[in-house]
């Protein structure tokens, strides 16, 4: 398989918070304009894994890692590489919706501000565009200049979306972006995920299957730090191979 | 309101009839008779003060009024404060300028840049043992560092660097705390941008903390504008305002150090004038920690 294949590949990744090991050596890459799901039960090192996509693990002083992260065929955590310029082409969504505590437009043009881009103009473009794919628009554009944190939870959600799409990154990371928000809301948010992904490769952490198998193409489980299946979601939910990939999905673990 | 009589009948009569009941009430009105003893020194004192000062700020004549504020107090004392209200602010904006920051971004380096452990505990301790320091030591340290060690002299920059020293412990910590309220969650999302720990920690962190952070400040504030102890050996006193940095022209007065120069005063109207100051004082600084207050409150509602 060639490295420049996938936007992203994962290749005998191990990784240590301190001496406690939380992944062991996996390897999976992620396909263009689709969504992946790794889903397990809780402590499995699905978040982890996320997390050292966007080189956010090295905000822990005891975080240690063996392997490759492949980003168009360049490794991530090779000595010299920018850890801001790969921040900037993989965004990330967070479990509880954390906008800034600034105006709806501020968190948007937040990204693109600090990555230079000054024309006004531009910038409300960007704000309209970013809103748009995150489905905000309507809700909020005579609004732009009021506080993100009054919006529901829902809404913010989505207005975190926006604010990752803001500097247009290839790669949306998802951090169980549903969990901490209402079911209409959440439905909206999968709706949106689905959309995004014509655009954009999505990687979405989460422990609920049903959700995968609604919104994802290919999926990876994870157990115990180990990945005991990589397929099509289809395939993995419909006949999984492993008796604990089994165990998960019928929910006698999770 | 017959109804109400009937009901405080059955209360009484319930109250008396039986011992249990009798304790139960009795240390409700033992409490209350507490909670009032409490309370009163606030309003003693407010009395106190108001009772004799207040004729000096609301008041009509030579003096007095709006004057007690805008003039002089000259040769004999019998003009206004306006020396000890313009060096109070002085005092305060210099200490002010050069606490604050010291302070904040102090803070900011302990709780953002460095990992719990020995440089934190040590800072953390100083600084609380800082603040446990009685202000008539912060005086004397001002006096014998400032003003003797390092030929300051006294005046206005030995004053305010005195008061800095005492809101440090203060502002650092209240900062600290600040900081710790915002949610690991707003920085990470900022990183997450590919934005840089600086550019994150000036505008989300501190942003986000700014309301906790003011409230700090403005209690620090407040509690160095009463002092007169750290001030009595380095500020020196003055009938005017400060013209100069250094030297006697930079001597300064200060409406603490009023209060308690006119208040050892034999002389009846001086002691007047000290309840004034003193009222102004306290005007001042209830306002400072009022704004504090509802600013903190507003916080408060703004991250449930």
């Amino acid at each position: 398989m060639a490295g420049f294949e996938y936007h992203i590949e994962v290749r005998n990744l191990s990784t240590w918070f301190g001496k406690k090991a939380i992944l062991k050596n996996i390897s999976c890459y992620f396909e263009d304009n689709t969504i992946t799901a790794i889903m397990g039960p809780s402590g499995c090192g699905k978040s982890t894994l996320l997390r050292t996509l966007n080189r956010l693990n090295d905000l822990v002083p005891s975080f240690r890692l063996e392997g490759q992260v492949l980003f168009g065929g360049e490794n991530i955590y090779e000595t010299g590489s920018s850890v801001y310029d790969l921040r900037k082409r993989i965004g990330m969504v967070f479990q509880k919706p954390n906008p800034f505590p600034m105006s709806i437009q501020d968190n948007i043009t937040y990204g693109p501000k600090l990555h230079g881009v000054k024309d006004e103009d531009e910038l409300s473009k960007i704000v309209e565009q970013s809103l748009r794919k995150a489905a905000l628009w309507d809700e909020v554009k005579d609004e732009l200049d009021k506080p993100a944190p009054n919006l529901s939870g829902g809404q913010q959600q989505r207005l975190c979306i926006a604010r990752a799409l803001s500097v247009n990154p290839p790669v949306l990371l998802a951090d169980e972006p549903v969990s901490a928000l209402d079911p209409i809301s959440a439905a909206k948010i999968e709706d949106l995920l689905v959309d995004l992904k014509k655009e954009y490769t999505v990687i979405l952490v989460t422990h609920n299957v049903q959700q995968a198998f609604r919104v994802s193409d290919q999926a990876a489980f994870l157990y115990l730090g180990e990945l005991i299946e990589f397929d099509k979601t289809s395939r993995i939910v419909e006949a999984p191979k492993d008796e604990r990939t089994e165990a998960f999905i019928t929910g006698r673990i999770g | 309101m017959a109804s109400r009589k009937d009901a405080l009948l059955t209360y009484l009569s319930a109250v008396t009839q039986s011992r249990r009941h009798f304790t139960d009430f009795l240390f409700k009105v033992i409490l209350a008779i507490v909670i009032m003893i409490v309370v009163s020194p606030f309003f003693l004192v407010l009395i106190q003060v108001a009772s004799i000062g207040f004729g000096q700020i609301f008041g009509i004549g030579p003096g007095i009024g709006l004057e007690f504020f805008t003039t002089f107090p000259g040769v004999g004392l019998e003009g206004g404060i306006r020396n000890a209200l313009v060096g109070t602010v002085e005092l305060i904006a210099l200490a002010s300028s050069v606490g604050i920051p010291l302070s904040v971004f102090g803070a900011v380096y302990i709780t953002e840049y460095t990992q719990p452990g020995w440089t934190r505990a040590i800072v953390e301790f100083a600084s609380d043992v800082l603040a446990g320091i009685p202000s008539i030591v912060f005086g004397a340290f001002g006096f014998a560092f400032l003003v003797d060690f390092l030929h300051l002299g006294m005046g206005l920059v030995a004053g305010s660097l005195t008061l800095a020293f005492m809101m440090i412990p203060t502002v650092l910590r209240t900062t600290q705390e600040a900081l710790r309220a915002v949610p690991m969650s707003l920085r990470e999302a900022s990183l997450a941008l590919g934005a840089t720990k600086w550019s994150t920690t000036w505008n989300v962190t501190l942003r986000a903390a700014f309301p906790g952070l003011i409230t700090g400040v403005l209690l620090a504030i407040g509690r160095v504008m009463g002092e007169t102890a750290p001030l009595i050996f380095t500020a020196g006193n003055s009938l005017s305002v400060p013209t100069e940095l250094t030297g006697s022209g930079s001597w300064v007065a200060s409406m603490p150090y009023t209060i308690w120069a006119y208040i050892s005063d034999p002389r009846e109207y001086l002691q007047v004038k000290a309840h004034g100051t003193a009222l102004a004082l306290m005007i001042m600084v209830l306002t400072v920690d009022v704004v504090a207050n509802i600013i903190s409150r507003k916080v408060t509602r703004r991250l449930v």
